[in-house]
C-alpha cells in the first residue's frame, strides 16, 4: 500500500491503518527492535508501542517519507525500553556496533563538549556526501544494528568486504569530523 | 560515548533511513552489458569394445534444491510461524557459508587446477570452469573406491566422502540460482544397459550431487541424441556446436556429464555510444577490436606482485575480476602465483594492503571466447591417476559388469564459452541512470586498459570461481 494511502487511513482513524503499517513496516521494525533489545518479547512489545505512537502522531503530522518516520519512532521506542531495563543485561550485538562507531570519534573529550543533536547533524552531512551504497551499508550497521552477515547477504557481498567497507567509511568519518573541527583540543 | 552516539544517530534525516531500509536498489531497466557463459564436462569410461543395445530408463532423479526460499511474513499464518522459518533459513545459510569457506580456505584445487588448465595458452584463448571441474570430480569420487577415490578426495581437499558430501552440496547450493540472473548447474550419470549398479550410490548422486542417473544403450545414436539434448537443454543451446559432436564410443559403460549455465547483467552499464575501435596487442601481432569504455568509475583497484586488477559487479550473481599483467609480465606469471585466486576467494589477508579506493578509467574489449579439450592430462598432474589406469581404476562399489572387465576413464572432455558484451543494445533503447550517490571523488585516477592479454575470473558472491579464462585474442 502506498504511503499516502496509509496516512489517509490514519487521518480517517480507520482501524485497518495499523494492519497496513504492520504489513508494510512490521518485518523491519521487528528486526530493528530485536537488534537493539535482543529479546523477542521486548521486540514484540516495542513494535506494538511503535504502532500506537505513530497512530498518536498522525494526524497532525504528515511525514514524508513515512518509512523514515516509522523506523525513527520504532528506534526511539526500542532505545527507551532498553534504557528502562536497567537490570537487564545489555544486548552485546548492538553495543558492539556502537563501540565500533565510537572508535572513529576523534577524542574522548568530545563526549562532554558536543551535543547529541550537533553530532548527529554532522554525521548526517557526512552521509550526504557518501555514495548511496556506502550510506546504506553504514546505516544498516549503525542505525539498524544489522549484523555484518545480514548486510553481506542483503548487498550480495562477502562478509569480509562489508567489514572492510565499514572500516573505510569509519575512517572517512573520523577524517571528516577532524576537518570540521570536532576533535580534542 | 555509546549513549550519546545512539542519540546522535536519531538525528539522521528520515529519507536516509527510508533509503537504507529499502535495501539495495532494484534492477535498473533496459539496457546493460551482459555476461553469458556455459560449460559442459563429459567424463567417459569404458571397459573395451563390448557390444550393447538397450533402452534408457531413469535410475535416480536429481533432488530438487533444498535451499529454503525467501518468503515474506505475510505468507505465514502467524508471526511465530514466520519467525521459526526465518531462523531455520538463517541457520541453513550459515551452515552453507561455513562449508563453502572451508572449501575456499582449505583446498588449493581452484588455484592449482586453474594454473594447470590455463597456463601455456600461447596465442589462443583458453577458458575453463573451476566450479564445474570441482563438481564433476566430486561425482567421480562418489562412484570410485579405494585409492581411486582417495586421490580425488586429496585433490579436492576433502578428508572423507562425508565431508565432500557436505561441501559439494554447499558449493552447488551457493552457486545455483534459477532466477533472473541464472547460474544453473546440472549433473548426470549415464549407465550402459546391463550394468549392475549400487542403488545407494546412485541415490547419493541424486541427493548430494543433485545428479540424475540414466541407463540406456550407450554408444547408440539414440542415446547420443538424448545426451546431446540434455546438454543443450542445460546450457541453453549456447554450446550447440560442441554438444552436437558429443557421441559416445560403443565401448562406453559410464558417462558423467556436468553443466553450468550462467548469465548476469552488469550493475553499472557500459554505454555503447562510448565504444571505440582500437588495437589489441595480441601475441601474434596487433588486431583491431571493439573496446567498451567507462570513465571515472569509483571503485577499488587491486594489485599483486605481477598484476593490477579491477572487479566489476554483476546483478545477483557476483562479479567479474579482470587481471592485467604488469608491463614485462605475462598471464602465465599471474597464474603461477596464488595471489589472484586468494584475492577472489577472500583468503589474502587485509584488503587494505593490496587495494585502494580510486577513480578508474576502464577500457576493455568485448569478447566471446571458448575452448574445448580433454582435461585428462591436467587431472593426472593434480594427482588423479588411478581412475585412468585400467589396472588400478576401482569403480567396483558403484557398478559391476557381468564380464568383470575393469571400468576405467578414457577421457574428460570439456567445452566452455564465455561472452562479455552489451547484449541486445540499441542506442535508442539506452537509458543512462545517473548514480544517486555523491561521494567525494578519490584523489587518484588510474587508467586500466585491457589492450594486451589478460586473465578474467567470474566468481559468485561467496568467492567461488565459476569461470576463469585467458583472453589472447578477443
Amino acid at each position: 500500500m502506498e504511503d499516502s494511502k496509509i496516512i489517509g487511513l490514519l487521518f480517517e482513524r480507520a482501524e485497518n491503518a495499523i494492519s497496513a503499517l504492520a504489513e508494510k513496516f512490521g518485518r523491519r521494525l521487528r528486526s530493528l527492535a530485536l537488534n537493539i533489545l535482543g529479546s523477542i518479547r521486548d521486540a514484540e512489545e516495542t513494535v506494538n508501542d511503535t504502532y500506537l505512537a505513530v497512530w498518536n502522531a498522525i494526524p497532525p503530522k504528515q511525514p514524508d517519507p513515512l518509512a523514515g518516520f516509522v523506523y525513527q519512532t520504532g528506534r526511539n521506542q526500542a532505545l527507551k525500553r532498553l534504557r528502562s531495563n536497567t537490570a537487564q543485561k545489555r544486548n552485546g550485538t548492538y553495543d558492539l556496533s556502537l563501540d565500533e562507531l565510537a572508535g572513529c570519534i576523534p577524542g574522548p573529550a568530545l563526549e562532554e563538549t558536543v551535543e547529541a543533536r550537533e553530532l548527529g547533524q554532522v554525521i548526517d552531512r557526512f552521509l550526504e556526501g557518501q555514495a548511496r551504497e556506502n550510506r546504506m551499508i553504514f546505516l544498516r550497521r549503525y542505525w539498524f544494528g544489522d549484523s555484518v552477515r545480514d548486510i553481506a547477504r542483503a548487498f550480495g557481498m562477502k562478509e569480509n568486504a562489508v567489514s572492510v567497507r565499514l572500516s573505510r567509511i569509519r575512517g572517512q568519518l573520523k577524517d571528516y569530523l577532524i576537518k570540521e573541527g570536532y576533535h580534542d583540543a | 560515548m555509546r549513549e550519546k552516539l545512539a542519540d546522535a544517530l536519531g538525528y539522521i534525516r528520515d529519507s536516509f533511513i527510508a533509503e537504507a531500509a529499502q535495501g539495495r536498489k532494484k534492477r535498473r531497466p533496459l539496457w546493460v552489458g551482459a555476461v553469458a557463459a556455459v560449460l559442459a564436462v563429459v567424463i567417459l569410461m569404458n571397459w573395451g569394445g563390448l557390444p550393447m543395445a538397450v533402452q534408457a530408463t531413469v535410475v535416480a532423479e536429481a533432488s530438487a534444491s533444498r535451499v529454503l526460499e525467501f518468503k515474506r511474513s505475510n505468507q505465514f499464518a502467524s508471526d511465530d510461524e514466520w519467525w521459526e522459518y526465518y531462523e531455520l533459513r538463517l541457520s541453513q545459510s550459515e551452515d552453507r557459508e561455513a562449508a563453502v569457506d572451508e572449501v575456499l580456505a582449505g583446498s588449493d584445487f581452484f588455484s592449482d587446477a586453474t594454473n594447470i588448465f590455463l597456463c601455456g595458452s600461447g596465442s589462443e584463448n583458453r577458458v575453463w570452469s573451476p566450479v564445474n571441474g570441482y563438481i564433476g570430480l566430486a561425482m567421480l569420487a562418489e562412484t570410485a573406491g579405494g585409492s581411486s577415490r582417495q586421490q580425488i578426495l586429496d585433490a579436492l581437499g576433502a578428508d572423507s566422502i562425508e565431508t565432500l558430501h557436505t561441501q559439494v552440496c554447499a558449493v552447488w547450493e551457493s552457486c545455483y540460482d534459477d532466477g533472473n540472473n541464472p547460474c544453473t548447474l546440472a549433473n548426470s550419470l549415464w549407465l550402459d544397459e546391463g550394468l549392475e549398479y549400487d542403488q545407494q550410490i546412485m541415490d547419493n548422486l541424486a541427493y548430494y550431487h543433485y545428479a540424475s542417473v540414466y541407463q540406456g544403450n550407450l554408444g547408440s545414436s539414440r542415446t547420443d541424441r538424448a545426451m546431446q539434448a540434455w546438454l543443450n537443454n542445460n546450457t541453453a543451446g549456447m554450446l550447440n556446436d560442441s554438444v552436437n559432436k558429443v557421441t559416445l564410443p560403443d565401448d562406453t559403460v559410464l558417462a558423467l556429464a556436468s553443466t553450468i549455465y550462467f548469465q548476469a547483467k552488469w550493475v553499472d552499464e557500459f554505454n555503447p555510444l562510448n565504444n571505440t575501435q582500437d588495437s589489441f596487442h595480441a601475441p601474434d601481432g596487433d588486431i583491431t577490436c571493439t573496446f567498451m569504455n567507462k570513465e571515472k568509475i569509483q571503485g577499488y583497484y587491486y594489485w599483486g606482485d605481477s598484476f593490477g586488477a579491477v572487479k566489476l559487479n554483476l546483478k545477483g550473481n557476483g562479479c567479474v575480476w579482470l587481471f592485467l599483467p604488469d608491463e614485462g609480465k605475462a598471464v602465465d606469471d599471474v597464474l603461477a602465483e596464488e595471489q589472484y585466486m586468494d584475492m577472489i576467494t577472500g583468503n589474502y589477508g587485509d584488503p587494505e594492503s593490496y587495494s585502494k579506493y580510486m577513480m578508474i578509467n576502464l577500457t576493455m574489449p568485448k569478447f566471446d571466447v571458448g575452448s574445448s579439450g580433454d582435461l585428462k592430462e591436467g587431472l593426472q598432474e593434480l594427482g588423479i591417476t588411478d581412475v585412468f589406469d585400467i589396472g588400478r581404476a576401482d569403480f567396483t562399489q558403484a557398478v559391476q559388469s557381468k564380464t568383470n572387465v575393469p571400468v576405467h576413464i578414457t577421457s574428460v572432455n570439456q567445452a566452455v564459452r564465455v561472452q562479455v558484451d552489451e547484449q541486445g543494445v540499441k542506442a535508442a533503447a539506452y537509458i543512462e541512470i545517473p548514480g544517486a550517490g555523491a561521494a567525494a571523488p578519490p584523489e587518484e585516477i588510474i587508467d586500466f586498459v585491457l589492450d594486451r592479454p589478460f586473465l578474467f575470473v567470474i566468481a559468485d558472491y561467496s568467492g567461488i570461481p565459476l569461470f576463469a579464462g585467458v583472453v589472447n585474442e578477443p
